[in-house]
């Protein structure tokens, strides 16, 4: 049975980080050794960080207690080197669970997502049908997050429930019609 | 497919030619809509063509070739650059209107190779500009006899056209175009979506769509042709009339002698010429850099597909701007399907596939009944895309050469009046009354004449 | 459909992306031809071109593309923005 959930997100950050060392106290405020690499993302102290531009991360919060959070964040950066917006409300999770997902996914998405190319600290912006997500391999056999803006998120649940309701990667068994 | 086999005679007459000689319109009597708005026509613009026909006594029926395939001579009065439809219309017009025969057209692939049989064969005159609709309109006249004229079948079916709209702004764009149609004495109207689903009865009316229809406007008159046949009927005729048309001949240089054209040179040698006429499409742009000026012209993919053969089940042409499609159903039964244009320059006849794949999405919605149909083929043509998404007709920098270009996505229902008008362009050096406004020189004093909306291929 | 290899993301599809065509510097002076030249004459090359295309579904960068038009072959993508210090792309 493949799941198909919605996860609640207390809190979503969108980071700005110019140069080096900004990015070394950024890192250093979320108990990290380093920001993550293009493409990819890391479980910090306060959420999952994942990287979304060559300046531009998200750090996705699932926890509580978050009052604070962006001001501390902002005073990592510091006052010229960056900005932290609230985006708490600009996107939705969506977690996709079961040993199927990566073919349910191969149904609207063009990226390689076998585990050896897309492994488990990978994260990518990029299409679900024609919507724009971001997609994040979670740990696990097969797991995936998609961050989706909430108008097409019920595009994209269609999607995937189509996918998981008539899966037309299934080669049937021998002798089958 | 070699010359020797385009030039047979692929098809037999199904049906008897649409319409007899062009009646001036006024006496046309068109239906003009519940509105009854007399019908003020300006006269002043549109040519009449000449009564006497010239007999194509040399053309027979039946033959093995269409056309001569001739060697070329050192000289001509007029070399054609470019043996598309625009190129062998202005050919045949030269000889037919003008008695210039000593023509050549020289063409670099084979007649009937590039967007000749590339496109989707829509024929119209319902663009919005004053300086657009005379020119489209006489094209349209010139076609309700166009294959009595080559005595050849073109299939010219003028069926109807349909375009949709999707929200009240385009509804109001649409009517807008409709008014400015009626008042330069070219049909159309305006149909509520009740009477949209009367006259073709497969569109989806339904208000649950993504993208309702909100009414169309209809160009009665409108309609299709059959592209192959229109090429064969050009060369023939034009080829009849002593015209050398010539294939493989890919020119390479210009010789220009004191601001001057005298001639071109090609991969079959120097052929000198009193005047020359580029007529290159997607391949403009690469003449006029040889012939060192500049044009506006950007080249890019612009893709069409058919079905396999079904019944007949969409009686006229329907297009929507907002959704990027456009259909028609060709005499032998194939869907005809043209897209938006792919987004970046091309000189590859070939586009991407998501754009396909999003104009199958808006003709399903349009179409449901088309959801078991199956794509049989695809193509891209190059088109020549000018800024204003008008054509560019009328001289150059360089003395006796002459430019016609930037039909972009819209040139077929063009090629009779873009051939008869620069054939008088060419045959006296000053443009005719239609394409005066088309000059190159547009784009230096702002006349720009902006048919963006008038397309729905991302013109 | 191309297929970009964009210089953070790796090779991604041509959806991802939107075109930017060839850029076009002012004039210095501005007559009437050459502001038509800066508005309406762009480069129509057969062959490579040079050409600017964003990861709009990505990473939201720009990227300098050399394309060919006649063949489609995409023979050189490299960054706006040079990589520097933001670690290796894909």
């Amino acid at each position: 049975m493949i799941a198909l959930s919605r996860v609640p997100l207390a809190m979503q950050l969108a980071l700005r980080v110019r140069g080096h060392a900004a990015r070394v106290r950024l890192a250093s405020a979320l108990h990290i050794p380093a920001m993550p690499s293009p493409n990819r993302w890391t479980a910090s102290s306060h959420g999952d960080l994942l990287w979304l531009g060559p300046e531009e991360f998200l750090l996705a919060q699932p926890g509580s207690d978050l009052i604070a959070l962006p001001t501390f964040l902002a005073t990592a950066i510091g006052p010229s080197d960056g900005a932290v917006v609230d985006v708490s409300s600009a996107r939705v999770a969506l977690d996709l669970d079961e040993s199927d997902a990566r073919e349910v996914l191969a149904s609207c998405c063009a990226l390689d997502l076998h585990p050896s190319v897309f492994a488990e600290d990978h994260c990518a912006q990029t299409l679900i049908g024609q919507a724009p997500v971001v997609l994040q391999r979670l740990p696990g056999p097969s797991s995936f997050r998609i961050l989706v803006r909430p108008s097409p998120e019920d595009y994209v649940t269609r999607w995937l429930q189509d996918a998981i309701v008539h899966p037309s990667w299934r080669v049937p068994p021998e002798g089958v019609e | 497919m070699p010359a020797s086999q385009a030039g047979r005679r692929g098809f037999e007459s199904h049906r008897p030619l649409s319409a007899g000689p062009v009646a001036p319109l006024e006496r046309r009597g068109f239906c003009l809509g519940a509105a009854g708005l007399p019908l003020v026509v300006s006269r002043r613009i549109f040519p009449t063509p000449p009564t006497v026909a010239i007999r194509l006594e040399h053309a027979e029926h039946n033959p093995a070739f269409l056309w001569r395939n001739p060697e070329p001579k050192p000289s001509y009065d007029v070399v054609i650059v470019g043996g598309g439809l625009h190129g062998l219309s202005t050919a045949y017009y030269l000889a037919r209107n003008h008695g210039i025969t000593n023509v050549a057209v020289v063409e670099r692939g084979w007649l009937g190779n590039g967007n000749a049989v590339r496109n989707t064969t829509v024929i119209r005159s319902n663009y919005l500009r004053e300086e657009s609709m005379p020119l489209y309109e006489f094209s349209l006249q010139l076609w309700s006899t166009f294959g009595q004229e080559l005595d050849h079948d073109v299939l010219f079916d003028p069926r109807g056209m349909l375009t949709l709209t999707h929200s009240r702004g385009e509804a109001a764009a649409a009517r807008r175009t409709v008014y400015a149609n009626r008042l330069h004495g070219i049909d159309a109207e305006w149909l509520e979506p009740a009477e949209v689903k009367q006259y073709c009865p497969i569109v989806n009316i339904s208000p649950d769509v993504r993208y309702p229809v909100y009414g169309a406007s209809l160009q009665a008159r409108a309609g299709i042709a059959r592209h192959d046949a229109v090429v064969f009927g050009l060369a023939r005729a034009a080829s009849a009339l002593g015209v050398d048309l010539i294939q493989g001949c890919e020119v390479t240089g210009f010789n220009i002698v004191d601001g001057a054209v005298r001639g071109v040179q090609t991969t079959r040698g120097r052929i000198a010429a009193g005047r020359v006429g580029l007529v290159g499409a997607g391949r403009t742009t690469l003449l006029t850099t040889m012939a060192g000026f500049d044009v506006p012209i950007q080249s890019y993919p612009l893709q069409a597909l058919v079905s396999e053969i079904f019944d007949q089940v969409l009686p006229c042409v329907v297009m929507s701007g907002a959704l990027h499609v456009y259909v028609s159903q060709a005499h032998k039964g194939e869907l005809v399907m043209g897209a938006s244009r792919d987004n970046y320059l091309s000189y590859a006849q070939r586009g991407s596939f998501h754009l396909i794949e999003s104009q199958i999405q808006a003709a399903l919605e349009l179409y449901p009944i088309m959801k078991r149909a199956h794509v049989l083929r695809t193509w891209a043509g190059i088109v020549d895309m000018s800024p204003d998404a008008s054509p560019i007709i009328g001289t150059t920098p360089v003395r006796d050469l002459y430019l016609n270009c930037g039909w972009g996505t819209g040139g077929f229902k063009a090629t009779p009046a873009s051939g008869w008008v620069f054939a008088h362009t060419l045959a006296t050096g000053e443009p005719h009354a239609l394409n005066a406004p088309f000059r190159l020189d547009r784009f230096e004093t702002g006349a720009l004449i902006d048919e963006h909306g008038a397309g729905v291929s991302a013109h | 459909m191309l297929q970009i290899t964009c210089p953070w993301c790796g090779p991604r599809d041509e959806p991802e992306f939107h075109y930017g065509g060839e850029g076009m510097p002012l004039p210095p002076d501005s007559t009437d031809a050459e502001w038509a030249a800066v508005l309406y004459q762009r480069p129509n090359p057969a062959g490579r071109t040079n050409e600017r295309w964003v990861h709009w579904a990505g990473c939201r960068q720009w990227m300098h593309v050399v394309r060919d038009t006649l063949t489609h072959d995409i023979h050189e993508v490299r960054p706006v923005r040079q990589p520097d210090d933001f670690g290796s792309p894909a």
